[in-house]
């Protein structure tokens, strides 16, 4: 059973919003990440979402898992995914992006 | 009135006011830093013309050529933004963007000194967080991501060349620079910038001369300044991941270097230059740390400028050799050396 009172709250109020926001930009990231046509986007999506989840982290008051969610998945495993997708034939990209 | 209504304000609802004060202490830092990066690029071009003995900006603005930023600002502008036909537009378009907001990043936060109000140290800091040098790196390491974004949609090989050597690069330097913060933070038993700067009675820079030289020339790298300015090498690569931008596009790209120069150097003052650390001024105590801040910062952008326009550029294979092979084992002799001393003799 839903208490509703607390829905007169503004601070729940605000809690629900964030992470409704935060939810819908984690789960559109990663759609977009999957069903994009181009590698390099679909990295950047990705990265995006890694971005969203930091950000649902540090909403949590996990500001620790938060800041090394940014530090380990978008400074490192990020920038490595890029990196090797940038090693890979750019005419293999350029027939999907460019065309 | 409106303050014992803010007052009551801010002890009913602790958070909401929290917020509040939070986006308005961002939007005036922002501002700030702005300001600042634009009287930096005057400063370092002044400061070059000095050191290479000729002018530099003179006729702009009355007698040192002030106004000259405004002139560039006017240009940077007004001036037609090319958007090349096989860019690919929304990542070409984002790229500054995201370049300038990731650099915003690390400003929130960085202590921008501190005044003394009734005997008590008061630093000016946005969000003072357990963590924040841990966030100041990870804000720092995601930088390599918009030279990615802006080399590879340019559809060019020189910029893409340039994003390459970009991300080599800061990779190769973010690892020694990162166990060297771990370093402060083990000597100063905090990862809190402000405890790190309360903590050097001694500064760092002498208590562990290793790490200072190694962070120093990590920093260099990481700002892609002239001894490692291999992305924008003009004879080889024309201009690196900048080349295909114009107008205020490439004037956010360039003013984002100006950014990070400063926030590194604030970094730098703070890690291992004792901060706003200093002897009380008398008549105006009230902002003799800010004084003492202000004079150090200074000193560390007019060295970051004398090491540009003094060394040539290194080779893209000997700056990650640098890093990889001389740099980490050596910022890893460092931590054993601030773990030995921090533990045993503090």
């Amino acid at each position: 059973m839903i208490d509703l009172t607390q829905f007169y709250d503004i601070r729940f109020l605000i809690e629900l919003g964030a992470f409704s926001l935060l939810a819908v930009i984690i789960l559109g990231l990663s759609i977009l990440t999957v069903y994009s046509r181009n590698i390099v986007h679909s990295g950047l999506y990705l990265l995006g979402s890694f971005a969203a989840v930091a950000a649902l982290y540090i909403s949590l008051n996990a500001t620790f898992v938060g800041v090394a969610q940014v530090l380990v998945y978008i400074g490192a495993v990020g920038v490595l995914i890029l990196f090797a997708i940038m090693l890979t034939r750019k005419t293999l990209m350029e027939e999907e992006s460019h065309g | 009135m409106v303050l014992s209504a803010i007052t009551e304000f801010a002890a009913q609802e602790p958070k909401i006011y929290g917020l509040v004060i939070g986006l308005v202490a961002a939007a005036i830092l922002a501002s700030i830093i702005n300001v600042v990066a634009m009287l930096l690029v005057w400063l370092e071009r002044k400061v070059m013309g000095d050191f290479q003995a000729r002018y530099g900006p003179n006729r702009v603005g009355g007698r040192w050529g002030v106004l000259q930023l405004g002139a560039d600002a006017v240009k940077l502008f007004t001036k037609e933004d090319v958007i090349p036909r096989g860019a690919d537009k929304p990542v070409y378009v984002w790229a500054p963007i995201v370049a300038v907001a990731t650099t915003m990043l690390v400003a929130g936060a960085l202590p921008f000194g501190a005044v003394i109000i009734d005997g008590k140290e008061i630093p000016l800091v946005v969000a003072n967080m357990d963590i924040s040098a841990f966030y100041i790196e990870a804000a720092l390491s995601i930088m390599a991501i918009s030279a990615f974004m802006a080399g590879w949609s340019s559809n060019n090989k020189y910029s893409m060349l340039g994003a390459f050597r970009g991300i080599a690069r800061m990779i190769a330097y973010e690892v020694p620079m990162g166990i060297c913060v771990i370093s402060v933070a083990v000597m100063a038993h905090s990862l809190n910038v402000v405890e790190i700067v309360q903590a050097q009675s001694v500064w760092f820079a002498i208590a562990q001369p290793l790490g200072f030289v190694i962070f120093a020339i990590a920093l260099i790298t990481d700002l892609g300044r002239m001894p490692f300015d291999q992305t924008e090498a003009e004879e080889e690569i024309i201009a690196g991941y900048n080349t295909e931008y114009s107008g205020i596009r490439f004037g956010l790209l360039y003013f984002q270097e100006y950014i990070v120069m400063l926030l590194g150097s604030i970094l730098l003052v703070h890690l291992y230059l004792g901060g706003w650390n200093g002897p009380v001024i008398p008549v105006i105590s009230f902002i003799s740390p800010m004084i003492w801040f202000f004079m150090k910062l200074v000193i560390v952008l007019v060295a970051l400028i004398w090491v540009r326009v003094s060394l040539p550029r290194f080779r893209i294979d000997q700056v990650t050799d640098l890093g990889w092979k001389i740099l980490l084992p050596l910022s890893m002799v460092n931590l054993a050396w601030a773990v030995v001393v921090g533990l045993y003799f503090a």
